[in-house]
């Protein structure tokens, strides 16, 4: 039921607007950027080592004086060690996950400091950086906040929401968080339950279809759900919202823009009056739904990109020439042996290629699962679980979960069918592109993204979606694999070196 | 080429205008600096001095590499083969390690650490104790089997890669088989020089043994904690193929890829040479095991271990001993090459080398972000451990890496002075502890327990204040009592 439709998104999405120098990226620019920078260096390698006088005496026990084969001059060389070059440590400024502060820094309660922790974030990202101080701050701020997929706009509100939560009271709904579909509704519920494994007292409940029991309440301070149900619930009664802080809707731009959901968040927003604070993340806002959650998140913080910021450097992006639309099995096949593949997500159009491909897969010995539509809330949520512990390595899906999925393992996606939309797929689909290879590429990892295409109408469409992002596309042949293969390699090589470096 | 060109025409037309742009903001290699006056004369060397976290009841480092060589410095030394057969190691052979000196009644004085004194030699002595090193430009010809003038310590290749690297040698906290390991992974590397070459004189062999060295990526990729015997069996198979391929590589020794070379055995399958062939694909196997390691266990740690299960099983096979003994050693090499805080190197991270000690990748010149090379150790100790940690007691077959080299690792680690500590350390021991604590609580009983107490209780809270990747080994700490009631604190 909460499937997101992408004909009628696609119908009213209107293109981004051109560039120009207003619409600057991260427009609430915090003065410590500028301020702090005498101290990057320091910072950003979790510097461990002591002050340099000592290095010098550090480097001596260390290198022992092997020079002479490599063409040094001696034990006089020993006695210094060059130092990394200060590009290199502060990392990219330009980079989504660039940033100077730690966590610490940004006042963050020790509790949730140590869920942070525990799941491997180190230093808050780019986006993170510039809204969390906006969003802990007192009194409570709307936001609008857009950065690219996979860099942390979920952690970012879930630290918000804990942080606006009166501990006192567990069983009264404080914080509500809405998501397009189920997946993500469950998604966002696990970061919550992450991030605040150490909080002590926290409760969270998920509201998506057959979670709730009808006419138990809902007793839990954090209440992650998708619209309808939630709607429901408070329509029932089930669901006390007197006391409700905050309210926050992931891939705001989906919900907003398609009319059954949109009308559904409306409805909730409506029921919650004495809500403090309301946020909107997503890394895609179209300029007329933009327009739209200026409304619905009054006088909020903005942050924005440029359409050229929105793709993500880690993700290689590459399209495969095939002979039909037949010969696209054999040629999936082979990919595997390419790369190093840890997860793989398979994106088709129709739910009956989704099936044909696992079988086949299964046949080959892969472990695969397939999701659409066609199937059962619960089931959904059983088989996405079994992809995301890594039971299942492969996942082939429709454009149901083209967005906000958050497996970190997966390293490949494949478009196995162009992104289409309008009248009978009449134009590209950019946007569910882009949210389609953000699946891969999480946290500036190294992804990769191939696009099927074996017909005019399917390289015409790539075409267009490559020249709207301005990305650069890499042919891959099937005809010699061992040329393929070093393609591939050289080019996730040089997006590696990319992620580092200061190349937009 | 072309790609790069593309890219680099990007880069140039980018709004921020740049290619150019990270050229000018690099800063200029620093000159040497004055050398520091050297650090005051330590007492007296001690070459008989316990390598860290060595029981002491075991041998002392009997490494060939670390002892004094009699070879002048431009002169290749004797030939690997020799070299390696004349100062067999014991490491491998090593039981479990006695339980006395882990069995002290009281957790709280570091069952690994020598008096922080002791660590930090003068810097003229390990001069004279250094293996000879080979100089870096002779790479003999691409002829395997090995020529009689081949050079058993070979350039170090990520050395090589940094102008004015030193090589890690000196310390007396590296483990025995650190720089054998190098070599190892050298001989590797020439064997697949050599035999990538002789292939392309042959552009339809070439297709074929392409197409058979890709199937070893796919079915480990599909390994599961599920159905691994069949994926197993795949890679199984694809070795077996390229022992029995007639092809025009010969036959090389295995014990140029070897710790602790056997002597023939009775009824062995292999007692001679192996087929060149075989140890290429052995070795791409190994590569494709720590690239998925590297890749998969970076963020999913329970990953790695579906992925050791299937190698040390692989590497156990009869099939493919030689003289009776795995051929691990060549996955070994690997990880030694790419996750180097394993074996005992230490680094400062703020410094070219010492990020070159560390395993610090870079990619066209420059560092892969630290999210990577963080991601990427955080896999490779995961997988580390999950080689280590595998109960072979019901097993037939011996433990090609018994579960004392995991010991070591940690206790390596966590000997590290609180001045010679990084990020890539704890990152490191995080991953090596991260989900294993209940196997390494079987093997050692309450020793682990003192040992985890050290690794994520004493040894973090001496770390620099405001490091993160210290700071969440700690947090481990806590979540182990919080999920599963462990409490080392």
């Amino acid at each position: 039921m909460s499937d997101p439709k992408p004909a009628s998104l696609a119908d009213r999405i209107t293109q981004p607007a051109p560039l120009d120098g207003a619409s600057a990226s991260f427009t609430p620019v915090s003065t410590k950027t500028a301020s702090a920078s005498a101290s990057w260096a320091d910072e950003v390698a979790s510097p461990t080592g002591p002050p340099k006088t000592e290095e010098a005496s550090l480097a001596d026990a260390q290198v022992d004086g092997q020079v002479e084969p490599l063409g040094g001059s001696g034990l006089h060389d020993a006695t210094y060690e060059v130092e990394v070059k200060l590009s290199d440590l502060q990392g990219d400024a330009n980079s989504p996950l660039y940033s100077i502060q730690s966590f610490e820094e940004l006042g963050i309660n020790p509790e949730i400091l140590k869920g942070i922790y525990s799941m491997n974030f180190k230093k808050p990202s780019k986006i993170q950086e510039k809204a969390l101080p906006l969003l802990i701050r007192d009194p409570p701020t709307n936001m609008i906040a857009q950065s690219q997929s996979g860099t942390g706009k979920t952690a970012a509100f879930v630290i918000t929401i804990l942080s606006r939560l009166d501990y006192t009271k567990p069983e009264q709904p404080q914080a509500l968080c809405l998501a397009p579909s189920r997946e993500l509704a469950r998604q966002i519920e696990g970061v919550v339950r992450s991030i605040g494994q150490f909080v002590n007292g926290l409760t969270i409940q998920a509201a998506v279809p057959g979670a709730v029991e009808r006419g138990a309440k809902v007793k839990a301070m954090v209440v992650v759900g998708t619209p309808g149900t939630v709607m429901d619930l408070i329509k029932r009664r089930q669901f006390d919202t007197s006391q409700m802080k905050i309210l926050c809707l992931d891939e705001a731009d989906n919900m907003l823009d398609q009319q059954g959901l949109g009308d559904q968040c409306l409805r909730v927003k409506q029921m919650i009056p004495a809500v403090k604070q309301i946020l909107l993340f997503s890394a895609t806002f179209p300029e007329e739904v933009m327009r739209y959650a200026k409304q619905f998140s009054p006088s909020a913080n903005s942050i924005e990109l440029k359409r050229d910021e929105l793709t993500v450097r880690g993700i290689s992006q590459m399209y495969m020439d095939c002979p039909s639309d037949d010969g696209k099995y054999e040629i999936l096949a082979n990919l595997y042996g390419l790369m190093t593949i840890g997860s793989s997500i398979i994106f088709v159009k129709k739910r009956e290629t989704a099936d044909n491909i696992s079988a086949r897969l299964i046949g080959d010995g892969h472990q695969v699962v397939a999701v659409h539509g066609a199937f059962e809330g619960a089931e959904r949520d059983s088989i996405l679980e079994q992809f995301r512990t890594g039971q299942s390595k492969v996942l082939i899906t429709t454009n149901v979960l083209a967005r906000g999925i958050d497996v970190s393992s997966v390293s490949m996606v494949i478009n196995y069918d162009i992104p289409m939309k309008g009248r009978s797929d009449s134009e590209p689909d950019a946007e569910t592109y882009l949210h389609r290879i953000g699946r891969t590429g999480r946290f500036g990892r190294v992804g990769v993204s191939i696009s099927f295409v074996f017909d005019r109408k399917s390289y015409v469409a790539l075409q267009q979606i490559a020249t709207h992002y301005g990305i650069d596309l890499i042919r891959l042949d099937t005809d010699d694999w061992d040329t393929t293969e070093k393609i591939v390699k050289s080019v996730i090589r040089s997006s590696r070196a990319g992620t580092n470096m200061n190349n937009n | 080429m072309e790609l790069d060109e593309l890219r680099l025409k990007k880069r140039a037309i980018g709004p921020k205008g740049t290619a150019g742009g990270r050229k000018a903001r690099r800063i200029p290699k620093i000159p040497p600096r004055l050398p520091t006056p050297p650090p005051p004369p330590v007492q007296k060397p001690r070459p008989s001095q316990t390598p860290a976290g060595q029981p002491p009841s075991t041998n002392t480092p009997s490494s060939d590499s670390l002892k004094p060589q009699p070879t002048s410095f431009g002169q290749p030394p004797a030939t690997t083969l020799n070299h390696v057969q004349q100062k067999p190691q014991q490491q491998i052979s090593q039981p479990t390690p006695t339980p006395n000196p882990f069995s002290q009644p009281k957790p709280t004085p570091n069952p690994f650490s020598q008096p922080p004194t002791q660590s930090n030699p003068p810097a003229t002595f390990p001069a004279q104790q250094r293996p000879a090193q080979a100089p870096p430009t002779t790479i003999p010809a691409p002829t395997f089997p090995p020529q009689p003038t081949l050079n058993p310590v070979q350039p170090v290749s990520q050395a090589s890669k940094t102008n004015g690297q030193k090589v890690e040698s000196s310390a007396s906290h590296l483990l025995p088989e650190t720089n054998r390991l190098l070599e190892i992974h050298g001989n590797l590397k020439r064997l697949r020089k050599y035999i990538n070459a002789g292939l392309e004189q042959d552009p339809p062999f070439k297709k074929q043994i392409g197409n058979l060295r890709r199937k070893l990526k796919p079915p480990l990729g599909q390994l599961t904690q599920n159905s691994k015997q069949n994926q197993r069996e795949k890679i199984v198979n694809i070795l077996l193929e390229s022992l029995a391929i007639p092809n025009q590589f010969g036959l090389c020794d295995p014990a140029m890829f070897m710790l602790d070379p056997p002597e023939p055995q009775e009824g062995a399958r292999y007692n001679g040479e192996m087929p060149s062939l075989f140890i290429y694909f052995v070795s791409h196997f190994a590569k494709a095991v720590v690239g998925q390691w590297a890749q998969e266990a970076s963020t999913k740690p329970t990953a790695a271990l579906p992925i050791g299960v299937a190698a040390v099983s692989i590497f156990a096979r009869p099939d493919f001993l030689w003289r009776g003994k795995p051929l691990i050693d060549i996955l070994l090499a690997k990880i030694r090459h790419e996750c180097p805080v394993i074996f005992g190197l230490r680094g400062n991270e703020k410094t070219e080398e010492g990020r070159a000690r560390l395993g610090w990748k870079r990619e066209k010149g420059v560092w892969f972000d630290e999210q990577s090379h963080m991601d990427r150790m955080t896999g490779l100790g995961a997988g580390y451990a999950s080689l280590c940690l595998r109960d072979f007691s019901k097993s037939t077959m011996k433990h090609p890496w018994p579960p004392t080299h995991y010991w070591q690792a940690i206790a390596v680690i966590v000997s590290t002075p609180p001045n010679e500590t990084s990020s890539t350390q704890y990152t490191v021991l995080k991953a090596l502890i991260n989900e294993n604590e209940g196997s390494f609580l079987k093997f050692y009983g309450s020793a682990a327990r003192a040992a985890l107490r050290v690794a994520l209780v004493d040894f973090p809270s001496q770390a620099p204040k405001g490091n993160v990747a210290a700071a969440s080994l700690q947090v481990l700490a806590d979540q182990m009592a919080q999920n599963g009631g462990l409490r080392v604190r």
